[in-house]
């Protein structure tokens, strides 16, 4: 069962959990770069014709006779969009990694709904497949489950490029996403982040793996299937070889590291066995430390 | 080719069960794996050899039919024609003699052939046949044809060269009984003796037996004894004569010194100087009332610098050489004689008699000693050996007739021991009576010219007799020298003395046993020991054949265990000794062997192919096993 009986048990728990941890700081409740009706003093302009009266610093105009209006940084709510990759390859694993990231979106959209902020997922292979609209409210946790649950893996390739690229094509507001993939990505991982980055989104990556992924045990002869796209390799796995996999898996998992270490994402990788809960009170830790 | 199990194969038929499981098995295993990511890039840097993956399952399937065909070859035990007709009878002869113990280098010439002996049993195939002789004086068959290798091994190793002369065409005379009339029959002979071009047997082989003769040994220089014998002197009781004989077999003079010693007595000692080739052979007279072992030895190697030359001689074993001289018994003599001055001095004389005289017949008769009766015949005669002198009166040995007509002695028995240097021809005895011999025993030495017996042998009960019929007083015989030597000649015959030549034995040759000996002592209380005191029980008539030069001892023991040669010195009655030499010039000279014509050494059985074609058919299997294992790693673990 994707969503046991406790799990909603379990998300309460972590969303109390996330504003002792974060202190009301990791998703909702969050300033935004944009000046406006705020409370929060920003600073002072010039005042221009048509300019609101209201907002005019009547105590410098009477010490210094300067005609200087007051600036104040909006607050708005945080718009959080969670990615989960939908690809056959996350289907692979025991438990699969496919349901390991639909508990773990439900998980990050509760404690972000659960702070006010605005959700939405889109589940995406080789495009976006099908989206849970940007929703508010912690009532709508539910029918996000509900959703999570129709959800299964499809598609013949991954593409997290094209799948951004569709998501801002939405006219997307900015905000937070979080994308949860293998990112066995033929085209390339970073492609995809680079688009969200250079539209000034706030881009998180949690990627899981399957322990077989990581330390295949296979010698000699061997037809591989990739589950994702079905083509088959007829291979004479040796030693060497062996070593060789499991050095390039590492060079990938490394590589994901190195990129979310330049550019300042934050990146949580992590085997399909460990559950999802300890896995966010994981990510909830080195989060606060990091903060 | 025949098959000695053809019901194995049957066991073909597991064939069939591997290429079912092989081609359900040949199909690979699907592996789904979450993305081919990695394994691309792993096989773009080395792709696979798609040809060589596909054809290895069909070599390893072909791999292991050919091992099935091959076990089930190997266990239906297949024989080849060629093996059947190409089996071979080889008999390996080796020399044993004592020029084998020779040193030429490190080893002695022995240890070499039995070296080579081993190398031509490295050859031995399954199918051939081996038997191993020894060519001593006498051939011996070691080991018959057999093909067990360890045993034909471990016998050439447990043999020892002997101290006698090699009689090598008896050995291969019998080596080619023992072939028969196979078809390819060999006989080596490992010997330091022959080379093919100029030592060949006395006796080849009658049949086309192949003769391979395979000498070792350089051409090594030798001083030996060849000849030492002793015999008590005809002419004086306590003297004895020796012959000893001594060869300088090397091509260069060699100074050296002979010793003779009687029971470790210095006898002589004679300081030699020996030309190359020379033979120095000397007869001596000494005297000596007590026997003994006579022993001669060489030593003291010289040049004539005074250089030491021990490395001229090569072989030890001729080096000393030993004689029995026997003991000289003292016989108590009783003249019974009315008196005659001229009989009692002629057994005074002797040295080896202790005369006692009486005029008249006593009434008790002495042990062990001669009874000479002088006209006096006692009734009964006494049960001692008699000899009998012009009777007056009958005895139950013979009947007096009267006189003789005509006593003219005209026919003696030169044979018997009693006329040793006595001649008595046409010698007339006046006065000599004419005596018939009712029994059968009786055996005429002189005779007259009517036939009369002048002169004759008795058997007396166990006892001998000799009677003579001449008047002493009458005739002159008491003057003529032959008288003492007669007299002499008796007392010897009835001691059973004699002056014959007692011969030392070459080595291997047998001791025929004293006959009085072989009658009165149990056979299974005879107990013969040797020079190295090695104990055996001695069976039969005759000792050996005594190969091992030195003294031998037979000794009387009537204990049931088995004595050591101790416990026979100390308790045992020594009743013969048996002196036993080399005394071969053939083996005192180690030239024979000529390095020139030696033969090359060859293989003469082929050490290829010896083994069965199972063997080597498992070696195959063995080979193709571990191919397919490579393979199955390959395949199946990588």
């Amino acid at each position: 069962m994707l969503f046991p009986p406790d799990f909603l048990t379990k998300l309460e728990y972590l969303s109390i959990m996330s504003k002792r941890v974060f202190r009301g700081s990791l998703l909702a409740q969050r300033r935004t770069m944009q000046l406006g009706s705020g409370i929060e003093f920003s600073d002072h302009r010039e005042y221009a014709t048509g300019d609101d009266l209201r907002y005019l610093d009547w105590n410098v105009y009477a010490r210094h006779g300067d005609l200087l209006l007051k600036r104040f940084q909006e607050e708005q709510d945080l718009h959080v969009y969670l990615m989960i990759d939908c690809s056959r390859s996350m289907g692979f694993g025991s438990p699969p990694k496919f349901d390991l990231a639909r508990q773990l979106t439900a998980a990050l959209a509760y404690i972000a709904l659960a702070d006010l902020d605005r959700i939405a997922v889109v589940a995406y292979a080789n495009d976006i497949i099908s989206e849970f609209p940007v929703t508010r409210g912690k009532a709508r946790i539910l029918a996000l489950m509900k959703y999570l649950e129709s959800l299964s893996t499809v598609g013949t390739d991954t593409n997290l490029s094209k799948a951004v690229q569709g998501l801002l094509h939405r006219g997307t507001r900015n905000g937070l996403v979080v994308v949860l993939s293998d990112l066995f990505d033929t085209n390339g991982f970073s492609r995809g982040f680079d688009q969200l980055r250079s539209r000034r989104f706030e881009a998180h990556v949690l990627q899981l793996h399957d322990p077989k992924e990581a330390d295949p045990k296979l010698l000699g002869d061997a037809e591989l299937e990739d589950v994702e796209n079905g083509s088959i390799r007829m291979v004479t796995i040796n030693e060497r070889m062996l070593r060789r996999y499991k050095q390039l898996f590492t060079d990938h998992q490394t590589s994901v590291r190195d990129y979310c270490r330049r550019y300042g994402l934050s990146c949580t990788q992590s085997p399909s066995i460990v559950p999802f809960d300890q896995l966010m009170m994981t990510m909830m830790r080195s989060a606060a430390i990091g903060s | 080719m025949t098959l000695g199990t053809p019901l194995a194969l049957l066991l073909a038929l597991i064939a069939i069960p591997i290429v079912i499981f092989y081609i359900l098995k040949v199909r690979l295993r699907r592996v789904p794996v979450s993305t081919n990511l990695f394994w691309s890039q792993i096989f773009e840097e080395k792709p696979p050899k798609s040809l060589w993956q596909n054809l290895r399952y069909w070599l390893s399937l072909l791999a292991q039919l050919l091992i099935l065909a091959l076990l089930v070859l190997a266990i239906a035990d297949p024989i080849l024609s060629w093996q059947t007709k190409g089996a071979r009878r080889v008999v390996l002869i080796m020399d044993v003699s004592a020029s084998m113990q020779a040193f030429d280098k490190a080893t002695t010439r022995f240890d070499s052939a039995k070296q080579a002996a081993q190398r031509v049993l490295d050859g031995v195939r399954e199918q051939d046949q081996v038997a191993i002789l020894t060519a001593g004086t006498q051939p011996e068959v070691v080991l018959g044809m057999g093909n067990h290798v360890p045993s034909l091994r471990r016998a050439i190793n447990d043999l020892q060269p002997v101290d006698t002369p090699a009689n090598l065409g008896s050995a291969v005379e019998l080596a080619d009984q023992l072939l028969g009339d196979a078809p390819n029959g060999q006989v080596i002979v490992f010997t330091d003796q022959a080379t093919p071009k100029n030592m060949k047997p006395d006796n080849e082989p009658k049949k086309a037996t192949a003769v391979e003769y395979r000498a070792f040994g350089s051409n090594a220089s030798n001083v030996g004894i060849t000849q030492f014998q002793t015999r008590r002197s005809m002419v004086d009781a306590v003297g004895y004569e020796l012959l000893v004989e001594v060869r300088n077999a090397s091509d260069q003079p060699i100074q050296c010194r002979l010793e003779i010693e009687l029971d470790e007595r210095p006898v002589d000692i004679f300081p030699l100087k020996l030309q190359p080739n020379e033979t120095w052979s000397r007869t001596l007279e000494k005297t000596s009332l007590e026997g003994g072992a006579l022993k001669a030895s060489l030593s003291k190697f010289e040049t004539d610098q005074g250089e030491d030359r021990s490395k001229n001689n090569r072989l030890d074993v001729d080096d000393i050489a030993w004689a029995i001289l026997p003991d000289r018994v003292i016989q108590p003599v009783l003249i019974v004689s009315p008196g005659n001055l001229f009989l009692q001095k002629v057994f005074e004389a002797n040295p080896l008699v202790r005369v006692t005289v009486q005029k008249e017949i006593p009434t008790a008769w002495p042990e062990n000693t001669v009874v000479v009766l002088h006209k006096l015949i006692p009734d009964p005669l006494p049960s001692n050996p008699l000899f009998i002198i012009d009777p007056e009166t009958n005895s139950s040995l013979f009947r007096v007739d009267g006189l003789i007509d005509s006593p003219l002695v005209t026919e003696q028995d030169k044979d018997s021991p009693l006329m040793t240097h006595v001649r008595l021809d046409n010698v007339m005895f006046p006065g000599t009576k004419k005596l018939t011999f009712p029994t059968q025993t009786a055996k005429p030495i002189a005779s007259c010219v009517g036939g009369e017996s002048l002169f004759a042998t008795l058997s007396h009960g166990d006892k001998k007799a000799v009677v003579l019929g001449v008047n002493l007083e009458q005739s002159d015989l008491a003057f003529r020298t032959v008288f003492p030597i007669l007299a002499s000649n008796a007392i010897a015959w009835f001691s059973s003395q004699s002056g014959e030549l007692s011969l030392a034995i070459s080595g291997g040759d047998t001791a025929r046993l004293n006959r009085s000996l072989s009658a009165s002592a149990p056979p299974e209380n005879l107990w013969l020991i040797s020079p190295g005191l090695q104990v055996k029980r001695q069976s039969g008539s005759t000792a050996g054949p005594l190969k091992e030069t030195g003294v031998w001892e037979l000794f009387e023991w009537d204990a049931n265990e088995n004595p050591t040669a101790e416990t026979l010195r100390a308790t045992g009655k020594l009743v013969d000794r048996y002196a036993v030499n080399l005394a071969s010039s053939s083996e005192t000279d180690l030239r024979n062997a000529n390095e020139s014509d030696r033969a090359p050494m060859q293989t003469s059985i082929a050490s290829w192919f010896s083994y069965p074609p199972w063997y080597y058919l498992a070696i195959l299997i063995g080979s193709l096993l571990v191919l397919e294992w490579g393979m199955y790693q390959r395949r199946v673990l990588a």
